[in-house]
């Protein structure tokens, strides 16, 4: 039996592009035991009756969820979690704002852990303006190709014609995208039922339909990788339980990229979202 | 008949020539100091005028100069003291020995193996600062080192830190097989794990990884630290991007450490702004509570901010036309946006600030900011620093030279990396003007040099053989017209790196009040063949009046 592995959620963006705040949300109101790695303390803001403990490095909550600055390298940290006594539900990296979010999701491969996602949050006000900046232009479109999923931010505040030149942005890197409210990071952790149904909300913005993957029985894992790696592009989300050679595995698609580990739960078949 | 002023601890040591860095009293014979302080610098008689008795001549046959001021080295300096080294060039440990050059990937499995016989069983074989950009035609992986031993892990870290080769054992041990999903995985040509571990990865060797990069910091690091400078002639050096501020055991420590008599250096730690070292710490109030603690061998006046990568790894902000190769990966540290920000409290708070720009789109980041940062808060007097400044143009010194900034050129790249910067970096018009000290002088900008210490040896005779010779190892002269004259040389690696560290009222040169720190050498850089200044010995240091001499 192989041992379940923790999933591992890179959340990167340029700057402004609202990382700080999809994890201030996420802390406050997940039922999950979540490990956030922040570059600093400074920015993250905690409602004080939630901590519990705080020590150099690491703020504990009450929630079990605990929030941990980098020390040394990012991947020292992920080291620290995974000799933590209380491994957490899922861990989720605050890249920096000028972090390559590739190279940042290199350190979600470390023994104990596997990548779920990079998910890169695309700021509709400020887009096309970072795009044109002649120092970090170039910063801001290979962060964009680094992801797996767009998830666009500050949509509600953002001019029609910002929105508009935003989407065209994403549009030009053929990598799908949504509106950041209709994301649910927590569906990307492995205990999340699938009657949650994969974390999409039904927020303003491109809309999905959902349907049971018809899937072919397989025999083997690279058939099943291979078989989830050729869903059509519209595919922006996927997520369930399959059985492969009398192992359970949790299969996930976020965006192109697909996550097979193994589970303890039982099968329940995949729901797949596509993009209409 | 002594002076009633006469104590008993004053004395006169004569020399065969004392070089001051004092423009207005250059040379001398003698130097008579008092409490650890120049009394007196000139002839013998001159300094017998205080009264003092106690001659000493033993360095009558040395050249004495004002001590070498390093501005940009790091701690780690001293860490080949308990780590093998591999490098291309040699260099020399914290007891005066010399490591093997490694030429080969040959030479390397056979140094390798005479460390790994010395070893217990079992116990893990680490290594650093194997370059592999001087092994153009082969590349380490894991059947050298299994050369060496399949019985034990081996993990070889690579001089850039980027990079490590471990051998087949530790590849089993972490059950690391060519369906392993992780990209920092080196592979051959048919897909099989070669034993490069690129960034990230090197964390798949959990235990080795862990050995060999958080290694500490203790009082066995501060002595190796200072008895590398030591080795080099340095009385002052910083540790750049320094941890000593973060905690205040690491703060008692080193004030511990540096108020021993016996401790060789002046120490001027720059705490990191802006990178992963801090935590949840203000480094503001870190940094004004360390120097609460400081003594006159451990200061805090300047702080350090890492803007670009380096030009050999590709990831200096490098403008059009960019890298000759066109593989550039241009790397920003900090969000150019914020620089402004960052540096604000420092800038307010009269801390100097050091500012890594290998590229010149970092400098001009940084300069910018700086001029913002003078017309919100005038600090008249505030020597902010580029450092590295390698590619800086001309235009930008000009403003820098306005703004009162200042440079530290890391000349020592035109002999390791002066070829590969002509051949594949950026070519040979930005490789000719790298490091440009004969046009800051023409400016006015003021500069130091620096080895940036582990990543070159530290040695101020090798920086100021390479501003005056320009020589890269091929033979070829990299820019010619930016070679200057082993005096100003001299004044880069003394009282003008003392400027930028705002302690030039204190060491840098040899005048009467200031630090007697004095580099002690067998021959004089002025006189001996430009081409032979590296190669001068080192006898030992003065640091504060007392003599520490090499091994």
């Amino acid at each position: 039996m192989t041992t379940p592995t923790i999933p591992v959620v890179v959340v990167a963006g340029y700057l402004g592009a609202g990382k700080t705040t999809f994890i201030n949300d996420l802390l406050s109101t997940t039922t999950n035991r979540i490990a956030v790695v922040v570059n600093d303390f400074g920015s993250i803001n905690i409602d004080a009756a939630l901590i519990s403990s705080v020590n150099s490095d690491t703020i504990e909550l009450t929630n079990g969820c605990v929030c941990c600055a980098l020390g040394g390298t990012l991947a020292d940290t992920m080291l620290e979690i995974a000799d933590r006594p209380q491994q957490p539900d899922m861990v989720v990296i605050e890249a920096s704002g000028v972090s390559d979010p590739a190279a940042v999701s290199a350190n979600a491969y470390i023994g104990g852990f596997h990548l779920a996602a990079t998910l890169v949050l695309v700021d509709a006000v400020n887009a096309q303006q970072t795009l044109t900046n002649k120092l970090v232009g170039e910063t801001f479109v290979r962060q964009l190709n680094a992801a797996h999923l767009l998830l666009i931010t500050k949509d509600d505040t953002a001019t029609t014609e910002q929105y508009a030149l935003c989407i065209d942005i994403c549009e030009s890197t053929s990598l799908p995208y949504m509106l950041r409210s209709q994301f649910s990071i927590e569906s990307l952790n492995t205990d999340v039922p699938l009657d949650i149904p994969v974390g999409l909300s039904d927020a303003v913005g491109p809309s999905f339909s959902s349907q049971l993957l018809d899937l072919m029985p397989v025999t083997s894992l690279q058939d099943l990788r291979r078989e989830m790696d050729n869903l059509p592009y519209s595919v922006v989300r996927a997520k369930g339980i399959v059985c492969v050679d009398s192992q359970n595995y949790l299969v996930q698609r976020v965006g192109t990229y697909v996550s097979i580990t193994a589970t303890l739960l039982a099968p329940t078949g995949i729901v797949v979202i596509h993009a209409d | 008949m002594s002076s009633p002023l006469a104590t008993s601890g004053d004395v006169i040591y004569t020399a065969r020539l004392i070089r001051t860095a004092n423009p207005s009293n250059p040379t001398a014979t003698a130097i008579a100091i008092r409490d650890g302080r120049v009394l007196s610098v000139g002839t013998l008689e001159q300094c017998r005028a205080w009264g003092i008795t106690n001659i000493d001549h033993q360095f009558a046959d040395k050249v004495l100069t004002a001590g070498f001021v390093e501005a940009h080295a790091h701690i780690a300096a001293g860490m080949y003291a308990d780590i093998p080294y591999l490098g291309f060039f040699p260099r020399m440990l914290p007891d005066g020995s010399m490591t093997t050059a490694i030429k080969s990937t040959d030479e390397l499995v056979a140094y390798l193996r005479t460390v790994e016989a010395t070893l217990p069983e079992g116990e893990a074989l680490l290594a650093a600062g194997f370059d592999p950009i001087y092994f153009t035609t082969e590349r380490l992986t894991c059947h050298h080192l299994d050369q060496v031993s399949t019985t034990r892990p081996i993990l070889v870290l690579h001089a850039s830190a980027h990079l490590a080769t471990v051998n087949s054992f530790i590849l089993q041990k972490y059950d690391i097989t060519r369906d392993h999903p992780a990209p920092g995985l080196g592979r051959d040509d048919i897909g099989e794990p070669n034993g490069e571990l690129r960034e990230a990865g090197m964390a798949l060797a959990k235990e080795e990884y862990r050995a060999i990069t958080s290694r500490g910091f203790g009082p066995q690091s501060m002595q190796n630290f200072a008895a590398t400078m030591r080795n080099a002639g340095i009385t002052t050096s910083t540790d750049l991007a320094s941890s000593i501020s973060i905690t205040d055991e690491a703060i008692a420590l080193a004030a511990a450490a540096t108020s021993s008599n016996d401790f060789p250096l002046r120490v001027v730690a720059a705490t990191s702004i802006g990178g992963a070292t801090v935590g949840k710490r203000n480094v503001l109030e870190r940094v004004q509570h360390a120097r609460t603690q400081s003594n006159d061998k451990l200061m805090y006046p300047i702080i350090k901010l890492v803007l670009d990568g380096s030009i050999q790894g590709f990831t200096a902000t490098v403008d059009w036309p960019g890298y000759i190769t066109g593989e550039g990966h241009p790397l920003f540290l900090a969000p150019p946006e914020q620089v402004l920000d960052m540096l604000r409290p420092f800038h307010v708070a009269n801390i100097g600030i050091h500012c890594h720009c290998n590229g010149n789109i970092a400098a001009g980041v940084f300069i910018d900011a700086i001029e913002q940062l003078l017309i919100e808060h005038p600090w008249l007097d505030h020597r902010h620093t580029i450092t590295h400044a390698q590619l800086m143009t001309h235009a930008q010194m000009r403003q820098a030279k306005n703004l009162g900034m200042c440079a530290n050129f890391f000349v020592n790249h035109m002999w390791y990396w002066g070829d590969q910067h002509h051949d594949i970096t950026v070519g040979p018009d930005r490789a000719n003007g790298l490091n440009p000290c004969a046009t800051a002088d023409r400016i006015g900008l003021p500069y130091s040099f620096h080895s940036d210490a582990p990543v070159t040896p530290p040695s101020h005779l090798h920086t100021m053989w390479t501003a005056v010779n320009r020589t890269a190892p091929s033979g070829r002269v990299i820019g010619e017209s930016e070679r200057i004259s082993v005096d100003r040389a001299f004044h880069a690696v003394t009282i003008d790196a003392a400027y930028q560290l705002h302690l030039d009222h204190m060491v840098g040169s040899l005048e009467v009040g200031k630090c007697a720190d004095i580099t002690i050498l067998e021959d004089d850089p002025y006189t001996v063949d430009a081409k032979d200044i590296r190669d001068i010995k080192v006898w030992g240091t003065m640091v504060g009046g007392v003599i520490h001499k090499n091994p």
